[in-house]
């Protein structure tokens, strides 16, 4: 069972404050574009990365805190195994339909290809904070061992 | 709030790491890592806890004392 201790509840529950602050302000300053007419990304995806931004920046700091995962989760390395497996096959995919010449931006408006490479981007730094914190942490327990 | 060396020195004189301490308390390594530091005020469920599992009073190691830095 995925069960968090007082701490990490308490800093899940700021970050999760701040994402939805974040998410906010992102939503507000997307209205305001719109309203003047600018469009950075199809509808779409631009409320996919009005969503996923601060949360991939809330799982960020949620991991480097050490809260992203229950103390009792045992599960986490699977998880972060698949989803890095998920994000190189799309981030392939990207890379390789940018080789063939597809364009990133199109009249200053994100394109298709555009928006999901920024996504898997995201969901790369997610999976590459995870490992580094795993790396951290394995070498912190080798050294309390010794 | 100023880290607390005795949760520490306790810890090392039965030879227990943060994450065996933390493991018999129920809660993550960085948690105890934190209330070492002082970065983290414990409740007062954690903190008996972790008296329980070191086998020491409240007194003896969240009370005001030298081992007990104030910042």
């Amino acid at each position: 069972m995925n069960k968090f201790d007082e701490r990490q509840l308490w800093i899940r529950g700021n970050i999760f404050m701040r994402i939805i602050f974040y998410y906010v302000v992102l939503l507000l300053a997307n209205a305001w574009l719109a309203d003047n007419n600018i469009f950075w990304a199809g509808g779409f995806y631009t409320n996919l990365l009005i969503l996923i931004t601060p949360i991939a920046a809330g799982s960020v700091e949620m991991i480097w805190r050490g809260v992203y995962f229950s103390h009792t989760a045992k599960s986490s390395a699977i998880f972060m195994t698949i989803m890095g497996i998920v994000v190189a096959i799309g981030l392939t995919f990207s890379i390789v339909h940018i080789a063939q010449g597809e364009t990133l931006v199109a009249d200053s408006i994100l394109t298709e290809e555009g928006a999901s490479l920024i996504l898997f981007l995201l969901f790369l730094i997610i999976v590459g904070s995870s490992a580094a914190k795993w790396i951290i942490e394995s070498r912190r327990a080798k050294k309390a061992e010794n | 709030m100023g880290k607390n060396y005795r949760i520490k020195a306790a810890r090392a004189a039965i030879g227990m790491t943060q994450q065996q301490l933390a493991d018999a308390a129920g809660v993550a390594r960085q948690t105890i890592n934190a209330v070492e530091t002082g970065d983290y005020n414990p409740t007062i469920r954690l903190c008996l806890a972790i008296c329980r599992t070191l086998g020491k009073s409240l007194d003896e190691l969240f009370g005001e004392g030298p081992y007990h830095e104030q910042v």
